[in-house]
């Protein structure tokens, strides 16, 4: 049962509004909460602009002290104006041995406040250790020729780390204190005849360590049965791990029943890193669609970092898709 | 907090050249567009809505251009994702999203979709090496699908 990804059920008796009800174990998305629960939840969009959604279970994540006590619920409330704006509300609580575990207050917003301007985000707030978690905003504008887009993104470890199953996460590693404020922007450019150039440019700051930035271009294109992309893009950090060139290149190709994939990364170190300046990874795919549910594909590997001087991996794999989505 | 000074001047200066020059989400209009039940016709590769929808399509009280999976899709489609599910629904059953969103996974989803390059999964090729910089630079971004679940493989390690 503790490997199941998922298994519910769904109710929704009306077909596009009216409440709909899910039991067994799902992913929650809405607002503060992206979590999987074994549980149920009913979410009603009481009109197009007013809804309401409240889910309650139990948790399921990574068990280190055992089930009991362990309780998670929240909801989401939402108002829509017309054209104009989403806002929402939510909040989840979680119980850990019947303890105080998570206890989190979102808000979320979508605004359209000039014809060619979207701005949407959150802010989240930790109500155990009394701060913000993150606040996470992007704007949008798509033009007729071009889409410029950007974000703001901040985020105080401590806060929003503190409910956590993996020692990775822990201020004993990350640094005490710490927090990254992320700002972005990039700019998409389709040259039409299924060919796309985008920049990006992304600034990571910290309160106690060193700033990086991260900034390059993509390009992909896509002509019948043929696509492929390259990109290349400059970590600038001001520590040493953070300083390289990252270069990536795909090709992919389909014939009838068949699909190929080339695909290569390479990382060029400013300094070398356990005596290696260039890392790179190579992967081949061959992949036979048998039916439409049905297909089976070998990959092929090989990379060279300061990890493994030479690392080869063959995968096989046999996949029946049970939905046509996939 | 030391943000770069680069960095607000970057934003500030997107910020307005999209306010100056921007004349392009499509003008809305009230009728609900209902396709809960499933896209009437089927779709292939990454949809790109204003392809074929008119200018003035609304769903669910937005323009439809706000669900073009473009170039930032992959950042941008949580934020989507937590307000229009049964939108979403629309296309992509649960299985689609637990296919990279995972509890225990062994696979990787860039393995897992290693034919579906042009989705620019992260983790690609040998990830080992490379999680130790990329976790430093943006822990919030690991914590997302690693913090609580699917940490299996990492706490062989990070007990």
């Amino acid at each position: 049962m503790d490997e199941l990804t998922y298994a519910f059920l769904t109710y929704a008796p009306f077909k596009d509004y009216g409440p709909a009800f899910k039991i067994g174990r799902y992913y929650v998305f809405g607002g503060v909460a992206a979590d999987q629960i074994d549980g149920v939840q009913s979410s009603w969009d009481i009109t197009t602009a007013t809804g309401v959604s409240v889910f309650g279970g139990r948790p399921v994540e990574t068990e280190l002290d055992g089930k009991r006590g362990d309780y998670i619920y929240g909801g989401r409330v939402f108002q829509r104006i017309e054209k104009k704006a989403e806002v929402g509300a939510s909040f989840l609580k979680e119980d850990d041995d019947g303890g105080r575990y998570r206890e989190e207050f979102g808000l979320d917003v979508w605004l359209l406040p000039i014809k060619n301007l979207e701005l949407q985000g959150h802010s989240f707030w930790n109500n155990i250790t009394k701060g913000w978690m993150e606040h996470s905003y992007t704007f949008r504008v798509p033009l007729q020729r071009v889409v410029i887009s950007g974000l703001y993104a901040r985020s105080d470890y401590r806060n929003a780390f503190s409910a956590r199953t993996l020692s990775a996460f822990s201020p004993d590693l990350l640094g005490q204190g710490e927090g990254l404020t992320k700002i972005g922007a990039s700019v998409e450019v389709p040259l039409g005849g299924g060919v796309s150039a985008s920049i990006n440019y992304t600034g990571y700051g910290y309160r106690k360590s060193g700033d990086a930035r991260y900034y390059g271009g993509t390009a992909t294109a896509e002509w019948q049965s043929l696509s492929g992309g390259i990109s290349i893009h400059r970590m600038d950090g001001e520590v040493e791990r953070l300083r390289y060139l990252e270069l990536r290149a795909y090709v992919k190709k389909s014939f009838r029943r068949m699909t190929f994939v080339m695909d290569a990364i390479n990382l060029r170190y400013e300094l070398p890193i356990s005596g290696l300046k260039d890392a790179y990874s190579i992967n081949g795919t061959a992949t036979y669609k048998i039916n439409n549910s049905l297909s089976a594909g070998v990959d092929i590997g090989y990379s060279k970092n300061p990890d493994f001087t030479n690392n080869a991996m063959v995968l096989m794999k046999l996949v029946y898709n049970f939905r046509k989505d996939l | 907090m030391k943000t770069g000074r680069y960095e607000k001047y970057v934003f500030l200066m997107t910020f307005l050249s999209a306010l100056f020059f921007g004349n392009g989400i499509p003008e809305p209009h009230a009728e609900e567009l209902k396709i809960t039940g499933g896209h009437p016709i089927e779709l292939s590769g990454k949809p790109v809505c204003t392809e074929c929808h008119s200018s003035d399509t609304e769903v669910v009280m937005r323009p439809v251009a706000a669900f073009n999976h473009d170039s930032d899709w992959i950042a941008r489609h949580r934020f989507l994702a937590s307000k229009t599910a049964r939108l979403c629904d629309a296309c992509h059953h649960v299985s689609f999203c637990t296919s990279c969103h995972a509890y225990k996974e062994e696979l990787k989803p860039s393995d897992k979709h290693s034919d579906s390059p042009e989705r620019w999964l992260p983790h690609r090729g040998n990830y080992l090496f490379q999680h130790r910089i990329d976790g430093r630079l943006d822990p919030t971004s690991c914590f997302r699908c690693h913090g609580r679940q699917n940490n299996e493989v990492c706490r062989r390690c990070h007990k």
